[in-house]
């Protein structure tokens, strides 16, 4: 069967890159996907709707994604067309990476700051400048040490760490990545741009590889951001990403000794409650 | 992957983040085109940014602002658009009630299509105009209900019609809701349908659709349709009263089968109405509502009927209505009584008539043949022939009744197969009315031995060899309805020992094919007392056989050809007569014959008696006589008798009757019945008697008859009584009956002390019935025959009573 299943996917490979036969047209930003209905109208209900409703009640061969990036569909069609869609990106040249970071309000980071300020945070953040920094390993070690409970002791020792000024920051994985294109945060929005269209096979895939990135990016600067993310692309009900995110950092606790990560608590997403329910989840017992 | 430029890929545009979103700014665009829908001027909405502004909403958790607009707006639609369009069309004709067929009536019926036609048309536009928000509110249906807070926003859509519209009131002045106008509407029309009018079918259909896909509660739980909640109980009610009346007239004014094809009829049209206008799930419902109205409540009456019912049809071989009727009865009472009992009191009639018919022929028979004595003195010579024919009449007679019943029988079969269906209750009602008719015949067994007889008998060639076979089948059949078996057992065995020992039969494999018939369906039992004769005849003939060879070895050459039987004494239904042990006195030929024989016999078989039986026996000679002067043989064959009183001439001119019974030793009654066949058979007159009477006294004179004469050179001298099988007379009936008798309490002790054998005690009871058990199928024994036997075996110490009177009960004494 392997053979056949094969040939199945190489002819809708090539249907995919020669867009022959092609009846379905994708607008999106800048870009024009030529597809087909019988591939993407029977995998997600909202195209098959969306070519319902032409002119007169006429089926419909053009459908246009206004909010949407061009990258992230891209991924998508690859995914409707070969099963998979690649989650990593090639990023941007290092030292124009460096710049926006450093400089321009245009950086991922600042965007993320900028949503929270939108959906209604009481004061802006003061824009983070992001360091490469490697963590202290004393402190590291410190909090592996420390059991973390519930407690007004460990709060005060926070409080304590606030008040004295700088938390420390969260590394940049790699010197020259961008946290946009980490595959946490592509396989964040993925999960989203799934949700949003129905097609709950793909937000199983999405899911699954940012399991996978989490494993060995918890500690980067893109979980962070891939978590704010998570918590404001999808509704509260939507429990998926949201539970591999409380789990992430119920499972490393020291990650809320970090700033990024504190500000997320601080910003009312539904992300602490979430947390706490974990907590509690933990220590059902002990109440 | 393909080689499109990849480069890192920004959150989304969050323009709703950007440009600080105005819920209800969005909300504004989706009312706008909402209305659009409802307007049915949506062809210029983009379904994209529709869903966008929805799908924006949603996520910044306005989906309940959203849900609760939608509901206002659909609420106001239907309040204001819809409602007051039907509202409209309930004109005051169709608010009034109907009141009979005038001219109005029709003014009603136009103006109840046009309400129906509206308010379907506006279900269906609503539930597409719902569908499209429903696609536009996708997302916000999909994270509601998956929350399990509300139903999709299409139930709700639906929903609303039923309680804005439907249940609304289609008047201000009258309490009567649209809904309730609408089932007036409906009812009335297939009122008029079921009267023969066409109507229009696809409105009904409609409205009844429209009632299936709505709900009564927003859970749309399947009991809940509104269909089965409102229109069927009602539909139900108004189909009960039709059919009620429509009952009562059409048994009042009906024949049978004008009812039977009218209410199947009304049973397919009702299916059929289900099938096309109302819904499957009513199919059944109002089947049972016309099954128990029309059907159920009248059919015994119309089974009855005089004159067309169930009487008539058979009797007129009617197969369609019967096969109406035997739907119809099947579908209200499977065990299917009032046509089992029509038909089985049917063949209860025919068959005592048949009954009736043969047995008065038979009864008849003695009493006529004293008449024609009475006569015959005055008639002379004319009277032999009659009584014989008398006799032929009352076999033909029973030949009849079985030909009759089988008659009867094949006519009810064909009933069954193309009437009933072959039904198994039926088929066992005939089964018994034919057990009872026949077994109310008490001489059905010998009847029906005798019919087997004629049809096993040689000689008979106006029939093929596959019908023959197929009444001898039938024949059988009859058998498995006699509830005497053992009866007909004895009428059998007499008869095929007769057909065997006279050279009757057709041929032996027959006559074992028809053994083997029997053993099938009665078993081995039965059959084994005939199987017997079979080979007792067998084992003669190798015995003669071997003679025949021992006397051509001898080297001479025999005058006489001697073919004896020799038979098992205990195989064959032959009374041995008294004074056997002193046979006839035989001409010396062929007592010299017997003798050789006899020689022969003991010397392969010693210390066994043979005793002869000469009154059996046949003999074919050579007679002269003379006529113009030439001499004329003739072959005459006859009784063995017969040879021995012929053979006394050669010698004797003259002799009276004493001296011939003294020179032979012949059983007196039997000389007086050689002596009528000889010289007083009309035809057959080889010897002249003096005085020339119908009776032969002791004294009466024999001499040769120079004067004989016969139209043929080979003829045959038949004994008064001949030996073919025919019906017996009171007497010898009676005879049997006895017999059977006898050996029944044979059987009877035989079951008994079976029982006992194996139970050691066993209550009264319990005896009495296991010991039916085990004899039914021979016969249908005689309860007080059993008590008696048992007595017998209690005196006889096999048996001894149990110690509690109070519960009678016996012990087996080994």
């Amino acid at each position: 069967m392997a053979q056949q299943r094969d040939a199945l996917l190489r002819s809708l490979l090539w249907l995919q890159t020669s867009h022959e036969y092609s009846d379905l047209r994708i607008f999106c930003q800048d870009e024009v996907f030529h597809l087909h209905k019988a591939v993407v109208c029977s995998r997600s209900k909202y195209f098959a709707i969306a070519c319902k409703w032409g002119k007169d009640g006429n089926p419909k061969d053009e459908v246009e994604l206004k909010d949407d990036d061009s990258k992230l569909v891209g991924l998508m069609v690859d995914y409707l067309y070969q099963l998979n869609y690649d989650d990593l990106l090639p990023s941007e040249p290092p030292a124009e990476l460096n710049q926006e970071t450093s400089a321009q309000p245009e950086s991922p980071v600042a965007h993320h700051i900028q949503c929270h300020e939108n959906l209604g945070r009481e004061a802006p953040i003061e824009e983070p400048v992001l360091e490469p920094e490697i963590i202290a390993a004393s402190e590291v070690h410190m909090y592996e040490e420390d059991e973390w409970s519930f407690g007004t002791g460990k709060k005060s020792k926070k409080d304590k760490k606030k008040k004295n000024g700088r938390l420390s920051k969260l590394r940049l994985r790699d010197h020259d990545q961008d946290v946009s294109t980490a595959r946490l945060v592509v396989n964040t929005l993925m999960y989203a741009l799934a949700d949003k269209y129905e097609i709950d096979d793909l937000k199983a895939l999405a899911k699954q590889k940012f399991e996978e990135a989490v494993v060995q990016d918890w500690d980067s600067q893109a979980f962070a951001y891939a978590a704010e993310l998570v918590f404001s692309t999808t509704p509260s009900s939507d429990q998926g990403l949201r539970t591999v995110v409380t789990r992430t950092i119920n499972a490393h606790r020291e990650l809320v000794n970090y700033e990024e990560v504190q500000r997320l608590l601080d910003s009312g997403n539904g992300m602490a409650w979430a947390l706490i329910q974990v907590l509690l989840g933990d220590h059902i017992d002990g109440w | 992957m393909s080689g499109r430029g990849r480069g890192r890929i920004r959150a989304p545009r969050r323009a709703f983040t950007k440009d600080e979103v105005d819920c209800e700014q969005i909300w504004a665009v989706l009312d706008k085109a909402f209305r659009e829908i409802h307007g049915r001027n949506a062809s210029n909405l983009s379904y994209e940014e529709l869903f966008r502004n929805a799908y924006k909403l949603v996520l910044k958790k306005k989906g309940d602002f959203l849900f609760e607009n939608v509901k206002k707006l659909e609420i106001e639609h239907l309040d204001n658009t819809v409602k007051a369009q039907i509202r409209s069309l309930a004109t005051p004709t169709l608010l009034l009630p109907n009141v009979g067929a005038d001219v109005s009536s029709n003014e009603r019926r136009q103006s109840g299509e046009r309400f129906m036609a509206q308010l379907t048309k506006a279900f269906n536009d609503h539930s597409q105009e719902a569908g499209m928000i429903t696609d536009v509110l996708m997302y916000m249906d999909r994270i509601s209900t998956s929350e399990g807070r509300k139903s999709s926003i299409y139930a709700v859509a639906l929903g609303l019609f039923r309680e804005r519209v439907l249940q609304a009131k289609a008047n201000d002045d009258l309490h009567y809701t649209i809904l309730e106008l609408l089932e007036t509407v409906m009812l009335e029309m297939i009122q008029l349908e079921r009267e023969g009018e066409i109507i229009e079918r696809p409105l009904i259909r409609a409205s009844c659709r429209m009632l299936e896909n709505l709900y009564q509660s927003l859970m749309e739980e399947e009991s809940t349709r509104l269909y089965l909640v409102h229109f069927e109980p009602h539909f139900l009610e108004a189909s009960r009263d039709f059919y009620r009346n429509e009952g009562v007239k059409l048994v009042q004014e009906a024949d049978a089968t004008t009812f039977c094809s009218q209410a199947r009829q009304r049973l397919k049209e009702e299916e059929e109405r289900c099938q096309q206008c109302l819904s499957m799930a009513t199919d059944q419902k109002i089947r049972l509502v016309v099954e128990q109205e029309l059907v159920g409540a009248h059919i015994a009456d119309v089974i009855n009927l005089p004159g067309t019912g169930v009487r008539n049809m058979l009797d007129n071989d009617k197969m369609t209505d019967l096969l109406n009727m035997y739907e119809l009865v099947k579908r209200v009472d499977p065990r299917l009584k009032h046509l089992k009992d029509a038909v089985h009191k049917r063949i209860q009639e025919l068959g005592t008539e048949i009954n009736n018919g043969a047995n008065h022929i038979a009864t008849q028979m003695p009493t006529r043949q004293k008449e024609d004595q009475k006569e015959g003195d005055a008639k002379g010579k004319e009277k032999e022939k009659p009584a014989a024919q008398k006799l032929n009449q009352a076999t033909q007679a029973a030949i009849n009744w079985v030909e009759d019943v089988l008659k009867l029988k094949a006519k009810y079969d064909k009933v069954l197969l193309r009437a009933f269906k072959s039904d198994a209750v039926m088929e066992k009602a005939l089964e018994i009315s034919f057990q009872d008719f026949i077994n109310s015949n008490p001489r059905s067994p010998e009847f029906v031995s005798l019919f087997l007889d004629q049809y096993l008998k040689s000689g008979i060639k106006d029939r093929s060899e596959a019908e023959i076979d197929l009444l001898l089948d039938s024949g059988v059949t009859l058998v498995q309805y006699l509830a005497d078996k053992d009866v007909l057992e004895t009428y059998y065995h007499k008869h095929m020992a007769k057909r065997l020992l006279m050279g009757k039969s057709v041929s032996r494999d027959v006559e074992r094919q028809m053994l083997s018939k029997m053993k099938m369906r009665l078993g081995n039992q039965f059959t084994a007392k005939m199987e017997g004769l079979l080979k007792d005849i067998e084992l003669s003939e190798n015995l003669t056989s071997g003679y025949r060879e021992h006397v051509q070895r001898q080297d001479i050459k025999p005058k006489i050809e001697f073919e004896p039987s020799i038979l098992t004494t205990t195989v064959w239904p032959i009374t041995i007569p008294e004074g056997a042990d002193k046979p006839a006195i035989l001409p010396p030929e062929v007592a010299k014959a017997q003798e050789s024989f006899e020689r022969y016999y003991h010397s392969k078989h010693t210390g066994r008696k043979l005793t002869w039986l000469p009154h059996m026996g046949d003999v074919t000679m050579r007679v002269t006589y003379e006529k113009n002067g030439k001499p004329i043989v003739y072959e005459v064959t006859g009784p063995t008798y017969c040879m021995i009183v012929l053979m006394l001439f050669n010698e004797h001119e003259r002799l009276t009757c004493d001296q011939i019974q003294q020179m032979t030793n012949i059983p007196a009654d039997k000389v007086v019945q050689t002596l009528l066949s000889v010289a007083v058979a009309p035809k057959t007159r080889l010897l002249r008697k003096e005085p020339m009477t119908r009776d032969v006294n002791p004294t009466d004179v024999f001499s040769y008859n120079e004067k004989f004469e016969h139209a043929y050179r080979k003829f045959k001298v038949a004994l008064v009584s001949d030996h073919a099988n025919k019906v017996e007379t009171v007497e010898q009936r009676k005879e049997t009956q006895k017999k059977a008798d006898d050996m029944r309490g044979l059987v009877i002790d035989a079951a008994i002390v079976k029982v006992m054998k194996a139970r050691k005690t066993l209550s009264h009871q319990q005896l009495i019935s296991e010991t039916i058990d085990i004899l039914k199928s021979r016969f249908q024994p005689d309860v007080g025959m059993i008590k008696k036997k048992i007595e017998s075996l209690i005196e006889r110490d096999y048996l001894e009573r149990g110690s509690d009177a109070s519960n009678p009960s016996y012990n087996y004494l080994a």
